[in-house]
Parts: C-alpha cells; structure tokens; sequence
C-alpha cells in the first residue's frame, strides 16, 4: 500500500523547531484552527528512544490534552527506536495507515535538533520550522538543514518582547540567502491567538500550491544532499551498532583500551561496511 | 604558619599513616564532598558576622527565641469547612495555633480541586472533594471555618496553588462581610502560582502569567493589606519534587530574580512588595546540610536583593523562613519510625533559625492524619522549645569550622546555577524549555537510584525491614463530603444575586486584559474581592484568569 | 537476553489537579532505563485515560494517586475499559493508598498496588510482566 498525500486528499504537515520552542503547544492551538476544515485530524509526535536504553518517555501529548477527548482528533506518540532508517519507515508506515484510515490531516511532530528531524519532514507536503525568543543563541537553535527544509518559518510567543528581533534574526538570514529566496515568517502567539489564523492561510496556501504544482513536492538539491547524507550516516550507526562482525569488535576494543582513536577506527570501519550483517529487533 | 606545622596537618599524617589509602569522605545531598573533620584553615580571613546583620547568615533578628519563639503551624484541613473547624478547637485546646503575640494561627491546606481552583461540581474533581484538605470555593465557607474568631487577632496561612489568586479574594471579601478593616488583617498566601514541578498539565498558569499575577497581588496587598505576606518561593516543594538542596536553594532564588524583574518591569519598587515575601522551606535528610543550606539561602538572599535590585529596606534583605519537615522522607513501613525523623528535621530548623514550623503527622505516608498523629507532632515542636534548651542561643553552629565551611559551599554552587539560568535567558525560560524539570526529575530519579542500590539507608524500607502486620489507625475522610460539597454550591449558585454575579466577573475579566496587557497593576486583586464579595465562586474566578493568563502548556 | 517480545508501550498517568508528579516521573524514567516506551499524561476526565491508551496502543496503565480520588477514579477507568471491549488490559495503581482503598480496587481488577517505597526494580518486573503477558508473550 503506498498512500501518501494528494492520493485520497489526506495533506500532511511537518512541524520541527529546538525544545522549549512551544512546538506541542502550538500544534494544540493550530488544530483548534484547523479542525473545521479536516475534522478528522491525526498528529504523530516523535522523539528520541533513549541511545543506552532503548526506552523512551514520551511527553508532548501533555500539552494537547485539550483534544484528548476529542474522538476525531487522533493523536499517537512515537519513539524513535534509533536505527535503520527507523523513523523515517516506522513513521511512513503510520502515515499511510492513517491516511488510508480516511483522515483528512496528518502532523508530524519532530525535535528540531536531532538527527532524522529532516528526513521524517521530508515525509510531509508542507513543512513549518518553529523558533521561539529567548533560546538561546538562535544561529544554534535552528541548525542550517533544518532551515533548509523549512516551507513556512514561524516565531511562536509573539507575545513576548524579543519576538520582533527573533522574527527580524529570521528575516535577515532568509534575505542572505539571495534572489530566489520568497519564504517568509509567520509569527504567532498561542497565548493571544495572534497569528493562528495567518499560520492555517499561509500552511492552506502551500498545500494549495502542492496540489497545482507536483514539483513542490521534491525536496531542493540542497536539502537532498544533506538527507543523503544523514541517511548514510544512520545506516552507519545502526550496522555498527548492532552488527556480530569480529572485525568490529575489534576496533571498539582497541578504541576502549586506548590503542586506536576514534577516527582512525571510523576510517577502517567505513571500509568494512559494506560487508557488515545487521542484526535487528527493532519492533516495526 | 605553613600547613605542616599546624594542629591540621599533624593530624593529616596521623591520619595518613594510621589508615593508609583510606578515604573518609564522603558526599551528601548535593553531591558536595564532606571531609572527615574541619579545621579552621578551611576558612581564613573571615571576620565574624553577628545575627540581624547584613547578609543575615546567622539569623535575621539580633535576639531571636530567646525574645519570641518559633510560630507553630500544623497543617490543617479535610472535608467541609465545619469538618475542619472541628480539628481547629481541638488543635487550640492542646495548647497548638499559637501564632506570634498571642494571635491565633491556622495553616489551612485544601483539597486539590480547591488547591487548584476548581469548584466541587466541576467534572472531574469528584473523588477527591474534601480528601487531603478542606472544600472551599466561596465566601461564606469562611464565615463557617472561622465563626466567631476575631480576624484581627488571627493569622490565616493559605496553601495552594494555582487557585491562590481567587481563594485570598474569598478570605478577603468575608473578612469584609464581617467588618474587619483589611489593614488589620494578617495572614500568608503561598501562592504557588510560580511553581514549575508539579504542574505538567494545564491547571496552573502560564509561567509569564504567574509571575504578572504576583506581581499584581503584591501591590495590591502593598496598598490596601499592609500586613498580609502575598508569596512564599516554596524551596520546600522543590526539594520534595526531588532537587537537592543546592538546585533548590538556587531555584528559590531564580524565583524571586524573576518576581522582582516582574516589579521592575511593571514599575513597581522592590522595596514596597519585597519584605513581605517569604521562603517555605523543607527540613529533611541531611542534618548539617539543612542548616548549611538555610544559612547559605538568608546569605545569597539578602546579597542578591541588595546587589541586583538595589533593595535597601532591612526588610527586603531579610529571607524569613517557614519551615516544613520533608513529607517524602515519611515511610508506611514502620511509621512510628516517622516521629523520629520528624524530630530531627524540626531539630535542624531550629537550629537554623526558622520563623515559623509545620511538623508533619508521622502517619501522613499512610493517608490524612489522625488526631493522635497531629498532636505528637506539636509535641515535638513543644519539647524541642520548652524542654531542649536549643532555644538559647542564636545560630548555635556559627564558628563550626564545618557548617561555616558548607555554607560557603552552598552559597558558591547556588550562584553557579544563577548565573547558569541567567545565560539560559533566565528562569520564565528555563521553565518554559522543560530544563527545570528535567533538572528535577533526574536528581529525584538519582536518590531514588541510591536506594536501590542501598547506597543511601531509609531505615525500615531499604535496612532494618520487618514483616511487621499494617496495624496503625488511619484516618479515613468523610465520604459524605463531596455530595454535601456539591448540593451546597449548588444551593449557592441558585440563591445569589445571578446578575450581581456576572456583572462583577465581567468586571474581573476588563480588569485581568488590563493587568495582562501592562496598562495597570494591581486590580485584579481588587476584583477579585469585589467578585467574591458578589458571590462568585473560586472556580468561576478561576476560569477567567486562566482564559485571560494562559495555561501552563 | 534472547527475546523476541517488542519492548513494552505504558501509558502513566495522574489527575490534572494533583500536583505530585515526583514518583510518577521516577518510575517513567525507571521504566524507560528498562526498555520501556513511557507516554504520560494528566487526565481530566478518567474515561480520557483510555481514550489515550487505545490510541497510544499501550501493554499495561499506571494510575499514580498521591492526593485522592484513589477508588472512584480506578472504577469509572476499569468501567470505561469495559465498555471499549479492552477490559484485559492491565491496570496497576501506586501512591498513597490507604488500608480501606485496597479492597475496593482490588475488587475493581486492579492487577497490582504499589505503596510509598516499594522497590523500583519490583515495579519494573511487574511492568514488565503484566505487559509482556497482555501482548501474548508470557
């Protein structure tokens, strides 16, 4: 089965951004927004597994609790179980089921500063990066790839008195990036409400355009590169991770004592990648 | 005097030579390290500061319990306000809510639909109407839990949290009902509005709303209630949500930062709000680290106040300390075992020099306590006063080349985390990113690691267990509470004046967009009263704040 | 450990109102250290929590109650999981619990009841059994 997006008219969004960005907090009040155009509204929160454990806890729900009773709101919380591409197939899978299961709208929820936030966007027709005042060093807190795959940027607690010069921070990389550069930054405050409404119009729009235009939904080259090799980079850590490989025991060995650093031994362990096993019982 | 030479390094190699390798110290609450013993080589060049001096490590006041003794505060609530007043005459019968000057003093603690603002009928609450504190959500409960009392000789203590605000409008309007003038009305709020550890779901206010509100209850009791105390920073329930005493004396003061910056922002001057703040704090685990870290807090408070805020009333730089002994530290098993480490908290608060005292029920592990419970613990606070003798002396450990030492110690890593939450764009931030919190869960999570692995001794639970038979009383509320809760307001709602009601709550509301949006400070407060004295209901004032305040998300 | 069984999913949870969330956050963070994947909430209305386990698809439910509410909330939970057809789904409950609320939630189905100071590694094993056991692997 592959039903994604346009198919069955089901339209997907990706919502990314650095903790304490009000990302949770903002999908609450957007759907409060939205609902009366997709009554039926799925939002899929995904956060990190824990790297030594492979637990997770799993938090954001707390903060739509508003829709909790809302039989028509569905809302599910995953983890990103680390490896093998997880993310990306386990939350493509959802995603189809969900959109198969005749929902009209599908979020994803992701943390702007892991390592799949970009892929798992990239599963989405339209994609919103959320930055808040006050996080910080902002240059940090949205990393360039993100920036990348952003369609709409969004300042959230516009209530805030920092919220200008975080939305003119924006506006001025944005404005760095040249002539074909037309993205532009949504703020809103889920406190007052301000800006929700532009928010769903500029979010409506994009989808819009998607639906002319087929081509909106191939990411950018730029942003192809980087999923490349992000992706690249998984599979590496996965298969290193779970391999059975004596070769590798080897190197981590040798790292552990002290007798090899640690890239000299990624440099032999790239080379023996492709002719790793992987062993998995990841739960998919 | 080179090291060597001296009495110290005599008996480092003593020490050395006797035990060989062996290390002898050890780490306590905070994670700071502890030396076997301490000499006065730890602490040079510091000339002694005596009590009631800037910055008041030593005690606030020049002569403390030697000229008034400590307020006795059991905690006290359950079921209806009738139920309540009950366990208040008995209390003052045995000798206990002795406040200052022969005022009396009651320390109310509310269920949690009340603590939380919510009326009994709102759907939700209902089985835990009248559980683990009083019901009230009007006006005249008051006249009911206080019949007959003369205000202006009581001092009230209300603990709650998110429905603060609305419950001193209620306290208020019934004190006026009955013609007591406000400036002769004393009493504390906690108002744990500002608190961020409970509180994962959406019933307290947002953080920047919180701290607006302080803001606005604080001048207003500045200006109309002179003697009411309208915030406690509670160090208490961070410690007791898991931080160790470092990260909660630092958080406690973070609070205040941001409720003076509040001030400051709004134009209100620190100096005409802050001397009537105070500090809750928690007596628990650690003896000397209890008392270090009470000595560090009146330290880092009163330098802070003075630096930071410019505040120079004497009042301002006072940290006056209400101390609770640690209701985590209470087990089921073998609860009598309670009693003892009760005693020790309470010992090592007033040894600190606390202003005022609530010693939990030895039996509060196992439920709400009984009666019996309730009176050993104002016995403990009675012998520790009356048979003790540590009443004597202020500040009995200051010079102990120990504490001396741990207090600076304290004070040092305090100052750390300020500056740390200063970088991470300040408290309201660190809040709001979730840091706190984790910060705290995983101090709660590494103690209760350390019991596990027996590493830390809870007596009865990890050491010294026994298959005793569950043989203690237990209190056991009303269960006709809840349904009297809710025909009361409901008989309430259908008496009042219905359109002297919304007239004042749409009233509340102009003034609350007001206050939120910085044009005034301090209405809010006063339609509180206004509204409460028209018979609104704690909740329905609730329900305004949190639409115009926001919600903790 | 040779085992096929998917790492549990549980769903922890306490009233909006209760403002105690220091033991509910330990045993999340136990849990999650043993595998586990934790989703937690605060429910407003008891019937919430199972709204949010079937759609979170949990093994197992943790009820945390530190400042009542203790049995008339476990039963309108357990009448709830009843009337959605999941009534096999395990429920456990931890906190304060009093002498006189152990006979009606053990009456209500209540697998299993953790007091102040139980040992984590008993509430993990149980955790982990109740869920393992629901899912068909034990």
């Amino acid at each position: 089965m592959a039903v994604r997006g346009q198919v069955n008219g089901c339209r997907t969004l990706g919502v990314t951004g650095p903790p304490g960005a009000g990302k949770s907090s903002l999908i609450n009040a957007l759907v409060q927004e939205m609902l009366p155009h997709y009554p039926r509204t799925a939002i899929l929160t995904v956060d990190p597994s824990s790297p030594i454990s492979g637990g997770a806890v799993l938090g954001d729900r707390v903060r739509m609790a508003e829709h909790s009773a809302n039989p028509n709101v569905f809302i599910r919380s995953l983890a990103t179980r680390g490896h093998l591409g997880g993310v990306t197939r386990m939350t493509r899978s959802v995603m189809d089921l969900l959109a198969a299961g005749d929902m009209d709208l599908v979020i994803v929820e992701t943390v702007g500063t892991g390592q799949s936030e970009v892929e798992v966007a990239e599963l989405t027709n339209v994609k919103i990066v959320v930055n808040a005042p006050g996080l910080g060093d902002e240059m940090q807190a949205i990393k360039a790839g993100v920036l990348e795959i952003a369609d709409i940027l969004v300042v959230n607690k516009s209530d805030l008195p920092d919220a200008a010069r975080t939305a003119a921070h924006l506006n001025a990389m944005l404005h760095h990036r040249g002539h074909d550069e037309h993205r532009s930054v949504v703020c809103v405050s889920t406190v007052t409400r301000d800006g929700l409404k532009a928010l769903a119009d500029a979010i409506e729009i994009k989808f819009a355009q998607l639906a002319a235009d087929s081509t909106l939904a191939v990411p950018r080259t730029a942003s192809a590169r980087l999923l490349l090799a992000r992706a690249v980079a998984d599979r590496a850590e996965d298969m290193i991770a779970r391999t059975v490989d004596p070769r590798i025991d080897v190197l981590v060995e040798d790292i552990a004592a002290g007798l090899l650093s640690r890239q000299d031994g990624a440099r032999t362990a790239i080379g023996l990648l492709g002719e790793l096993r992987p062993v998995s019982n990841a739960r998919d | 005097m080179a090291v060597e030479d001296s009495a110290y390094g005599r008996w480092q190699q003593t020490v050395a030579a006797r035990y060989k390798d062996r290390s002898f110290v050890a780490r306590n609450r905070s994670g700071v390290e502890v030396e076997p013993v301490y000499s006065g080589l730890d602490r040079m060049g510091n000339e002694a500061e005596m009590p009631g001096q800037y910055p008041y490590t030593r005690g606030i006041y020049p002569i403390h319990y030697q000229y008034q003794p400590w307020m006795d505060l059991q905690i006290i609530g359950f079921g209806l306000p009738s139920q309540t007043r009950k366990r208040m005459d008995l209390l003052l019968e045995q000798g206990g809510s002795k406040g200052y000057f022969d005022r009396e003093a009651y320390n109310f603690i509310f269920d949690m639909p009340t603590s939380m603002g919510y009326d009994p009928d709102h759907p939700g609450v209902r089985g835990s109407i009248g559980d683990c504190g009083i019901s009230v959500c009007k006006a005249s409960d008051y006249e009911v839990l206080l019949d007959g009392k003369d205000l202006s000789k009581t001092t009230v203590s209300l603990v709650l949290n998110a429905g603060s605000p609305a419950m001193l409008g209620l306290y208020l309007a019934a004190a006026k009902r009955r013609g007591f003038a406000f400036d002769k009305l004393g009493g504390n709020l906690t108002n744990y509005i500002w608190d961020f550890f409970g509180h994962s779901g959406g019933t307290n206010f947002s953080p920047r709303g919180s701290y607006r509100l302080i803001a606005d209850i604080a001048s207003y009791c500045a200006q109309h209630v002179p003697l009411w105390n309208p915030l406690t920073i509670s160090e208490h329930n961070i410690c007791e949500a898991g931080a160790d005493n470092v990260q909660a004396v630092a958080y406690s003061i973070a609070a205040i930062i941001a409720v003076n910056e509040e001030c400051v922002k709004l134009g209100i001057d620190p100096d005409s709000v802050v001397p009537r703040f105070g500090f809750h704090v928690r007596y628990g685990e650690n003896f000397f680290e209890e008392v270090a870290k009470t000595r560090a807090l009146r330290r880092v408070y009163a330098k802070v106040n003075r630096e930071r805020f410019g505040c120079k009333k004497s009042g301002s730089l006072q940290a006056r300390i209400h101390a609770q002994t640690a209701g985590s530290l209470l087990t089921v098993q073998q609860p009598l075992n309670n009693l003892v480490r009760n005693a020790y908290g309470a010992l090592a608060a007033v040894l600190s020099g606390a202003n005022g005292m609530t010693i939990n029920a030895y039996d509060e592990a196992l439920g709400l306590p009984t009666e019996e419970a309730v009176t050993l613990s104002l016995r403990t606070s009675q012998i520790i006063a009356e048979e003790t003798g540590a009443v004597q002396v202020s500040d009995p450990f200051g010079g102990s080349y120990y504490v001396e030492s741990l207090t600076d110690e304290i004070e040092r890593r305090v100052f750390e985390i300020i500056a740390d939450i200063d970088d991470r764009g300040g408290l309201i931030a660190c809040i709001e990113s979730g840091w706190i919190k984790q910060q705290v869960s995983a101090a709660a999570y590494k103690w209760r690691q350390e019991i596990e692995s027996g590493e830390r001794t809870m007596v009865g639970v990890n050491k010294y267990t026994t298959d005793e038979p569950e043989q203690y009383a237990v209190f056991k509320p009303d269960p006709e509470a809840a349904r009297l809760a809710i025909e009361d307001i409901e008989r309430h709602r259908r008496d009042r004046d219905a359109a002297r009601c919304s007239a004042a709550l749409e009233k509340l509301r102009e003034a609350a967009v007001e206050v939120s949006e910085g044009r005034t400070i301090g209405s809010v407060m006063e339609n509180l009263v206004a509204a409460a004295e028209a018979d609104a209901t704690l909740g329905e004032m609730q329900a305004i704040l949190h639409d115009v305040f926001g919600r903790n998300k | 450990m040779q085992d096929n069984a998917p790492n549990p999913r549980v769903l922890l949870t306490k009233s909006f109102i209760d403002s105690h969330d220091r033991a509910i956050a330990t045993i999340a963070l136990a849990l999650r250290d043993a595998a586990m994947e934790v989703v937690l909430i605060d429910y407003e209305q008891p019937e919430d929590v199972v709204t949010v386990a079937l759609q979170e698809d949990v093994d197992i439910i943790g009820l945390s109650f530190m400042s009542g509410g203790q049995v008339e909330t476990t039963q309108k939970i357990v009448a709830e999981l009843k009337r959605r057809g999941v009534d096999d789904l395990p429920l456990v409950v931890g906190g304060v619990i009093r002498p006189f609320d152990v006979p009606p939630l053990e009456e209500a189905g209540v697998r299993e009841i953790f007091r102040g100071g139980a040992p984590l590694a008993d509430v993990v094993a149980t955790f982990q059994r109740l869920a393992k056991a629901y899912r068909g692997y034990a």
